[in-house]
């Protein structure tokens, strides 16, 4: 059955539909005719399609999962993903021929949820953005370390130089990981007169580091939570509709929200606690993303486990906070060598952040406006599909 | 007491304290650097006024010719003191020499005066307390100066001492020195102050604060040293590794790194202290002259347009009027600063772009910019918190309530007008204080301090885009346009450069074009509601339609004050339509556009291009509600009375459009108008009073010659009667409210009435019997006629009977 037919098929004169239409409304689904057979092909391959993707994350073992890179590839499948969703429902939607025009209450409160769930995917794209931020500014800290470091000969005074700029980072870091309610941190060090301070300069640092764009209570464990609340997959009479593409999208979203909000600091984000709801097995995709998935947990919990802070599970953050703890705790005793390699180390992972951060930041900022885009888009022929259906009812 | 140790240290050495005191007056004249020029000044005439102990009148002028004669003349006056604390014979002698030289140059009378005077003081009350511990004040000064010197004197060397085999010791001074700054530094940790040793401004320091005037006498001192620290570094660390130097080179860099640590926590110290100062005077009532007006700006912007906001003209004003207030307050900056973020005392801007040149000249740049960038950044926030902008998740705007989301719109509003006009600006002021000759420096810390500002309230505009649409919103989208578009975007091309700009632009013309179709499709809703609006109730006497007020209302308030911004949003919309339309020309798929009416208002564009996208589709909604006037004239039974209501509505358009010159510009005049309204009045007349004006006919009504058919006359003129009667209770209950409507109707119906029915009377009264018969059958007089006519379209109806 080539493709090509069922496409050149799809304008048939609306009467025709009115029995296809009758069939439908009594649940007996037949493919009888070969738009809808299109229509069950295109649902299918997209489901397909996503299988694909998240089955080559999955396999690919060059990069390191949860990495920069690792993100990035994450985020433009997900792009992929969404373009590929909106192509589907936007054609289904504005033609009241297929199913999907036929929509019922049911569907309106799919999509609208997924919307929801778009909505509050935009807050956590600006909290991911404002962990990145954070991010660059430990890397700001870290660069005045590594070329600290890199000064020859290296003297007390570099080293000296370098921990004072590591233990700012660390300090943020901390600070970062108590979800950005901040204790009073030693901001600055040096200057032993915090006591002196009035206490409207001791609350003024106590929130300095706040992330600014999400309002304080915001909470990113909450957010998570309740894009993952109503998320069931389809029943089996619903098969063929588009409530299986709209929960596969959601899946996704809300899957690579969980993961952002595991990776980069973000404000509030709880012990992970939020359960990611598990898609049944039998969906093509399902696998892959629970593999992925699983993955994830399990370094959350390794993470957890180590009583150092976390700050993400971020592998370059890691590395950053590990060769900046290395470093604080090198003594003027340590050998020469030591200290090279561990400088060395925190350069090579200070590069790969130089590399990724502002990319991925971008890249965020993609998936944002995308977002947006889609949900605008979906709404305009949501609109015109409700005006539509209205104009003919009457 | 430590310093009284290097006293008799530095004391030690007669051929290194006559050097030294050559040196010293070798680079009083020789050095290059004017920092260190003026802290030398000021540093002097700190020590001056220690000495002396009674304020003398004209002796000593502050001022900075004379500071520099002073300059040259002081070490005379140190020397004295050196002497009495045990120096040497061979010291003395140097010395004298030096006076001597620095006599030869001191020109200014009182300036001899001025020492004369000052060492009188010195052997006058050398026993007291205070005097003790200003002379060890000065001994210490003048140990430090002389150890600068001969460490001066060692960097001098370096260079040349590179390419020689043995380059010369490390002299002890370098050890000295070294310490010196670290002690230095102690003493000023202890302290409260940060700051306070930089730099003394001259008339702070002597005029209202003693206290500070005696401890920071060697404070420039202090940054002299550090300048010299860095050089000494820098110079030590191009000796290659394993050289003699090596240890010389872990001291020199870890003093520096030590003051660097200081400084930057100085540096940090200064800037949160500006903020608390500013925090202190939050209070609306010590506001500045600027702050007022702007407010005053912002109450008259509210009273002027229906919804609280700003606007472009009032925005202007306020940037024009801007200039002129800080040439205004050029003379007293500390007040206008108060209110801002950038509330620094003048004093401790000096401060902070002289620690900044300190460390960005010893390679501690980096620590700088990142302390300024996290607290700048921070205050900017902080301020924008304090005037009420409150941070919302996306998620929680879709949520809120029309109400309340109007009331954030105007604080955003507020926010933005108060960044683009004052925040940002002094941001950028006190950045080219503080870092006056670094722009790539400045350029950094501009996207480092308000990039996220500026991202935030981007956010605000896409969370506000994003809620549902409705025609109500329209004006509050054109709001939150025109602030992106006129205080946002000029602010993001004057505040970034290079990636950040482009970014930002991207991000702002994005928001600004998804505000515009918002704009778009809210006022495309309008024509929804129109449609919608499908009540089959006529309004009660033909009077004007609620629907026909709204709707000229809107587009009156729209046209009126958002015409320039209509215009535009509906340009750019126009553009994307026909791209998009292109696009799809071929494509099977229905398109997706806001309104359906937009597509028609392209096919229009395309036949007329003179026409605006904008006057297109108010001419389509205008269009729209003279069809749905017209369905709704159709609800009346009574014919004549939906024409009353066509040119009740009729009118009312008419006086709108008349009375806003902006839609009469847009619209063009009103003559088709105009003509509609004369052929309803037409329409009206013949539907009333032609069978009235039947009755009047004059044939029929002789039978052969000159006899008259009575019956006929009397049933005329009972017909006549009743049917006057009728009319009149019906039609005066019909309401024509505008009164040149009105009165023209009355005009026209009479002057065609009365003269026919005078006209009637005259012929046929005569066939009537007078009397009784008269009585029955002329019920008025032309006069009466008249004066019924004159009742007619009150929207009260009366009755010919009770008025009789």
């Amino acid at each position: 059955m080539p493709a090509t037919e069922y496409q050149s098929s799809s304008h048939v004169p609306l009467a025709f539909f009115g029995s296809i239409l009758s069939i439908r409304r009594n649940h007996v689904v037949i493919a009888v005719d070969s738009t809808q057979e299109q229509e069950l092909h295109d649902l299918d391959n997209f489901q397909r399609n996503v299988a694909d993707r998240f089955l080559r994350l999955s396999l690919d073992e060059k990069t390191q999962v949860l990495s920069l890179p690792w993100l990035q590839s994450l985020l433009q499948e997900f792009l992929l993903c969404l373009e590929e969703f909106q192509s589907l429902i936007i054609p289904a939607h504005s033609n009241p021929a297929t199913p999907a025009g036929r929509r019922g209450s049911f569907h309106d409160r799919l999509v609208a949820e997924l919307l929801d769930r778009a909505v509050k995917a935009l807050d956590v794209c600006n909290a991911v953005s404002n962990g990145v931020d954070s991010i660059l500014d430990c890397h700001r800290q870290a660069q005045i370390a590594v070329s600290a470091l890199e000064q020859r000969p290296l003297g007390e005074a570099h080293l000296r130089r370098a921990k004072r700029a590591l233990a700012n980072l660390v300090a943020v870091l901390d600070e970062k990981e108590e979800g950005g309610r901040t204790t009073d941190r030693n901001w600055s060090f040096g200057r032993k007169q915090a006591s002196g301070m009035s206490p409207a300069a001791a609350k003024a640092r106590h929130s300095r580091s706040l992330s600014w764009s999400v309002s304080r209570m915001w909470s990113a464990a909450k957010q998570l939570q309740a894009m993952a609340s109503n998320l069931y997959p389809p029943r089996a009479a619903e098969a063929g509709t588009l409530a299986s593409p709209i929960y596969t999208m959601s899946t996704v979203l809300v899957f690579v929200m969980w993961v952002l909000v595991a990776t980069i600091p973000c404000q509030d984000r709880g012990s992970m606690a939020v359960n990611f709801p598990v898609p049944p097995r039998h969906l093509p995709w399902a696998s892959p993303l629970i593999a992925l998935h699983d993955k994830v947990a399990e370094e959350w919990r390794k993470k957890e486990k180590n009583s150092r802070g976390g700050t993400g599970l971020l592998p370059e953050l890691q590395k950053l906070e590990k060769s900046s703890h290395g470093l604080l705790d090198l003594t003027p005793q340590s050998s020469e060598e030591d200290i090279k390699t561990q400088a060395r180390e925190l350069a090579e992972t200070c590069s790969r952040l130089e590399e990724g951060l502002i990319p991925f930041q971008r890249r965020i900022r993609e998936v944002f406006h995308r977002i947006i885009r889609n949900r605008t888009e979906v709404l305009d022929c949501l609109g015109e599909a409700v005006r539509s259906s209205s104009m003919s009812g009457v | 007491m430590d310093r009284l140790n290097f006293l008799s240290r530095s004391g030690s050495s007669a051929n290194k304290a006559e050097k030294a005191t050559k040196n010293a007056n070798e680079s009083a004249q020789t050095e290059p650097i004017p920092t260190i020029e003026e802290g030398r000044e000021n540093e002097n005439e700190e020590g001056e006024g220690e000495t002396k102990t009674e304020p003398k009148t004209g002796a000593v002028d502050v001022n900075p010719q004379n500071g520099d004669d002073e300059a040259k003349a002081e070490p005379p006056a140190e020397a004295h003191v050196a002497v009495a604390a045990g120096g040497e014979e061979a010291k003395t002698e140097a010395e004298g020499e030096t006076q001597m030289e620095g006599e030869v140059k001191v020109e200014a009378d009182d300036e001899a005066e001025a020492k004369v005077e000052g060492e009188a003081n010195v052997e006058g009350e050398g026993a007291e307390a205070e005097e003790a511990a200003a002379e060890t004040e000065i001994d210490f000064e003048a140990i430090f100066r002389r150890v600068c010197d001969e460490v001066d004197e060692f960097v001098e060397s370096l260079p040349a001492a590179r390419e020689s085999p043995d380059p010369p010791d490390v002299p002890e001074c370098f050890e000295k020195f070294n310490r010196l700054i670290e002690e230095e530094i102690d003493k000023y940790e202890a302290e409260r102050e940060p700051g306070k040793w930089c730099l003394a401004e001259p008339t702070t320091t002597a005029v209202d604060d003693e206290d500070s005037s005696s401890s920071s006498s060697s404070s420039s001192l202090f940054v002299e040293a550090i300048t010299r620290a860095s050089r000494l570094a820098e110079e030590l660390s191009r000796f290659p590794t394993g050289s003699k130097y090596g240890a010389a080179i872990d001291r020199a860099t870890a003093t520096l790194q030590r003051a660097m640590s200081f400084l930057e926590e100085e540096f940090r110290s200064l800037l949160e202290e500006g903020t608390h100062h500013a925090a202190d005077q939050e209070a609306p009532e010590t506001a500045p002259p600027s702050t007022t007006a702007v407010a005053a700006a912002l109450v008259t912007a509210k009273t002027r347009k229906l919804t609280s906001f700003v606007f472009t003209q009032e925005q202007q004003q306020d940037r024009a009027a801007g200039p002129v207030n800080e040439s205004d307050n050029n003379n007293n900056n500390r007040t206008r600063d108060s209110d801002t973020p950038a509330a620094y005392a003048a004093e401790t801007t000096t401060r902070l772009s002289m620690i900044a040149a300190l460390m960005i000249s010893a390679g501690y740049a980096s620590e700088c910019c990142h302390v300024y960038g996290v607290i700048r950044r921070w205050v900017l926030e902080d301020s924008l918190t304090k005037l009420g902008l409150d941070k919302f998740s996306i998620d929680e705007v879709q949520k809120m309530s029309w109400e309340t989301l109007e009331s954030e719109i105007a604080t955003w509003a507020k926010a933005c007008k108060r960044c683009a006009g004052v925040y940002f600006p002094d941001e950028r002021s006190l950045c080219e204080r503080v870092f006056p000759s670094d722009k790539d420096i400045r350029e950094g810390l501009a996207s480092a301090v308000a990039r996220g500002v500026v991202i935030q309230l981007l956010n605000f505009a896409e969370a506000v885009v994003m809620t549902k649409r409705s025609v109500e919103k329209l004006f509050k989208f054109l709001d939150v346009h025109e602030a992106v578009r006129d205080l946002l975007m000029p602010v993001v091309e004057e505040l970034f450069v290079g990636e950040t700009l482009s970014e930002l632009r991207m991000e702002a013309e994005n928001i600004r074009s998804r505000l515009g179709e918002a704009a778009v499709g809210s006022f495309s809703d309008l024509e929804n509601s129109i449609k919608a609006d499908t009540g089959k109730t006529p309004v009660p006497g033909g009077a004007v339609h609620p629907l026909t007020r709204y709707v000229m209302n809107y587009l009156k308030y729209a046209c009126g004050e958002y015409k320039e911004t209509m215009e535009q949003v509906f340009q750019d919309h126009n553009k994307v339509e026909t791209t998009y339309a292109e696009v799809l020309e071929d494509d099977r798929t229905p398109k997706s556009s806001s309104s359906s009416t937009s597509a028609a208002a392209t096919r229009i564009m395309n036949a007329t291009p003179p026409r605006s996208p904008f006057v297109v589709q108010l001419s389509a909604v205008m269009d729209l509600l003279d069809s749905c006037l017209e369905a709704k004239s159709k609800l009346y039974k009574d014919p004549p009375l939906s024409y009353i209501f066509l040119m009740n509505n009729g009118r009312y358009i008419i006086q709108k459009i008349k009375e806003s010159s902006e839609m009469h510009a847009l619209l063009g005049d009103n003559r088709k108008r105009s003509s509609e309204l004369r052929q309803y009045h037409k329409n009206y007349t013949r539907e009333t009073w032609s069978k009235l004006l039947a009755c009047l006919r004059h044939d029929g009504l002789m039978q052969g010659k000159g006899t008259i058919n009575k019956p006929a006359l009397k049933e005329r003129f009972k017909s006549f009667n009743a049917l006057f009667e009728e009319i009149h209770k019906t039609q005066s209950g019909w309401l024509v409210s505008d009164e040149q409507l009105q009165s023209e109707l009355r005009v026209s119906i009479a002057a065609v009435m009365v003269p026919a029915y005078r006209a009637f009377l005259g012929r046929f009264q005569q066939y009537l019997d007078p009397g009784r018969q008269t009585e029955k059958y002329i019920k008025f007089g032309p006069e009466e006629l008249e004066s019924f006519i004159d009742e007619l379209f009150d929207g009260t109806p009366v009755t010919m009977a009770r008025k009789r």
